[in-house]
């Protein structure tokens, strides 16, 4: 078992590009994923996250660090000294850094939250995408996902008369 | 900058709780459109039937004629239901804002028969000078596409008369592709023309744009049938159900098929044969498939004691519930795939217990009936009417939730039920 300072447990990630993270299990077991794996006694050692590469696996090991639970005596420590309303707002400014990303990092961060089930990564990384495309026309929505209009022009015109509940 | 990839695609359009974006979604391009219309996706959010809302409005015999202009509470409008995702927003809407092409006065004077799918039939009443009692009118409202098409005068006699208990039901067919809505219309009722007592079924079809000729449904008399137990129709596997209350604790359920107007009568008997069954508990409901449904039609007051009874029709099962000692249950009735228009003397099976919470919370209303069973959302609106307050009953969820105050004083409800997934695999299936 790998272990490190005072007893805490260690856990390895391999990236499909031959990265490997050392983190601690508490750290790792934010991904409802690993949890999974780990409780059920599948993770040996290490444990390989397909189709997440180093640089995206990184970045969301950074979330988890950030915002796994304190616990223990460092957690009664900062308690005493750290609102939990100072702590929360101190998360939000980290968390809007953090997100701070181009559209591309932002897609493979969603899918990474997707496929490690981290629920408030996923709605952290999903957020700007659906507010942009709640509030955005049908152009800008297209011009945001960068996906072209490939409907003919009667086409939309139908779909468009059909459905003027959507459109009002 | 690349396209996010399908997979990501399907996580946020997982993430949009609005039904509008997510069809709006829809329209961005034809590769958002498949993945949205994919059957696992639409499964994958687990959007259950639900009531969207009212349509409603506050009638009486004298609103109409002679008084013009209607003030705004006699007229037809939708309002959104809270716990629902809305199709046309948060605010009330009045009938004339969802199919902006409607004619005007007749559209002031419709008032709501039934909904399914979006198309909304109503019936529309002349002014004074032109009182044909004799004449139906009817229109449907496509509220989905905002179109509005009046048919052709029904005429008959006056047993459909203004006051008079008929059944009633549209049933959308597929796009005929022109700018009209695709539809069926069926209304029974008794035509004086032939005997008080018989009655006579009238189909419309948007295709053919005419009534067809009448058949005869039964006769009353003969049948010892007492009454209508609810004049909107339970739709399900292309028939359309009715249920009759006999003489002697029976119950005649009237299927007609929507296609083909064939008509058959089937008799049901009761699972609780040693007990005394109140005929007014019965009541007819669709079940689906995923979820067990069930409905009380009338007041839960005078429990306990009684059996408390309602029947379901899935196709050719018949399901009929029970309320006994604060149970709300669901029983089926095993029939075979035989002759339905048989007697259904069959087993009855019960195949479910509605929560026990909910009847506690419906038992705590004063007064409580309920006006309305959902055909799929497994929703009960139950009106109280010592304290006017109304609620909806949620069987699958268990909860009682009050209704917004908008429909409080409307005594003219109809409401309106979305079964998301095929909502959104017929508005958006080829051609596009």
């Amino acid at each position: 078992m790998a272990t490190r300072e005072a007893g805490k447990k260690m856990i390895m990630l391999k990236s499909p590009d031959g990265m490997e993270f050392e983190v601690e299990e508490a750290v790792a077991m934010e991904s409802q994923t690993i949890r999974k794996m780990i409780e059920d006694d599948c993770a040996d050692t290490a444990i390989l996250i397909p189709n997440i590469n180093s640089k995206i696996l990184s970045r969301v090991i950074e979330y988890c660090n950030k915002h796994v639970p304190t616990t223990g005596a460092t957690g009664a420590a900062a308690s005493d000294t750290v609102a939990p309303a100072a702590l929360a707002e101190d998360l939000k400014i980290w968390d809007a850094e953090f997100i701070k990303v181009n559209r591309a990092t932002r897609f493979d961060l969603i899918q990474a939250a997707s496929y490690l089930n981290i629920k408030g990564l996923l709605d952290l990384t999903s957020q700007t995408t659906i507010d942009t495309i709640s509030d955005n026309s049908l152009e800008e929505i297209r011009s945001f996902l960068s996906t072209k209009n490939d409907y003919l022009p009667e086409e939309e015109q139908t779909i468009r008369r059909e459905n003027q509940w959507a459109f009002q | 900058m690349k396209t996010p990839p399908d997979d990501v695609v399907r996580l946020i359009l997982l993430l949009l709780d609005d039904v509008v974006t997510l069809f709006r979604c829809a329209a961005t391009c034809k590769r958002w459109r498949r993945l949205i219309a994919e059957p696992s996706f639409l499964v994958r959010r687990r959007w259950p039937p639900s009531l969207v809302g009212f349509f409603t409005q506050r009638w009486l015999l004298t609103t109409f004629p002679g008084s013009s202009p209607t003030d705004s509470s006699s007229q037809l409008a939708f309002v959104p239901s809270s716990s629902s995702p809305s199709l046309f927003g948060p605010d009330r809407r009045p009938l004339t804002s969802l199919v902006p092409n409607a004619d005007f006065p007749a559209v002031d004077r419709a008032v709501s028969l039934a909904t399914r799918d979006g198309l909304l039939l109503v019936r529309l009443y002349p002014c004074d000078d032109d009182l044909e009692p004799n004449v139906v009118r009817l229109a449907v409202c496509d509220t989905l596409a905002g179109r509005w098409d009046v048919l052709p005068e029904l005429d008959c006699d006056s047993q459909f008369c203004y006051f008079d208990t008929y059944g009633h039901t549209i049933i959308p067919s597929s796009s005929g592709g022109d700018d009209r809505p695709a539809f069926r219309v069926l209304l029974i009722g008794a035509d004086k023309y032939e005997s008080e007592s018989q009655f006579n079924l009238h189909r419309f079809a948007s295709s053919d744009r005419s009534w067809s000729a009448p058949r005869k449904c039964f006769d009353m008399m003969e049948r010892q049938i007492w009454s209508m137990k609810e004049e909107n129709a339970v739709v399900c596997r292309g028939n359309a159900h009715w249920l009759f209350v006999r003489a002697s604790n029976h119950f005649h359920v009237l299927n007609v098929d929507v296609e083909t107007g064939h008509i058959s009568l089937t008799k049901i008997l009761t699972p609780t044969r040693d007990k005394f069954i109140p005929a007014a508990d019965f009541d007819l409901l669709h079940v689906d498939h995923a979820t067990a449904l069930a409905n009380i039609r009338r007041s839960l007051r005078d429990l306990p004691g009684a059996d408390r009874l309602a029947i379901t029709a899935d196709g050719k099962l018949l399901s009929l519930s029970v309320y006994r000692d604060r149970h709300l249950e669901i029983w089926t009735q095993q029939q075979g795939d035989g002759d339905r228009s048989g007697d259904g003397d069959a087993e009855w099976l019960r195949t479910r217990v509605i929560d026990h919470k909910l009847t506690e919370l419906i038992r705590q209303i004063e007064c409580p009936s309920c006006i309305w069973s959902g055909e799929r959302s497994g929703t009960l609106l139950i009106k109280d009417y010592d304290g006017g307050g109304m609620y909806t009953a949620r069987l699958d969820a268990g909860t009682l939730e009050e209704v917004i105050d908008q429909i409080r004083d409307c005594n003219v409800i109809v409401p309106m039920e979305i079964d998301w997934p095929t909502f959104f695999m017929t508005r958006l299936e080829a051609p596009y």
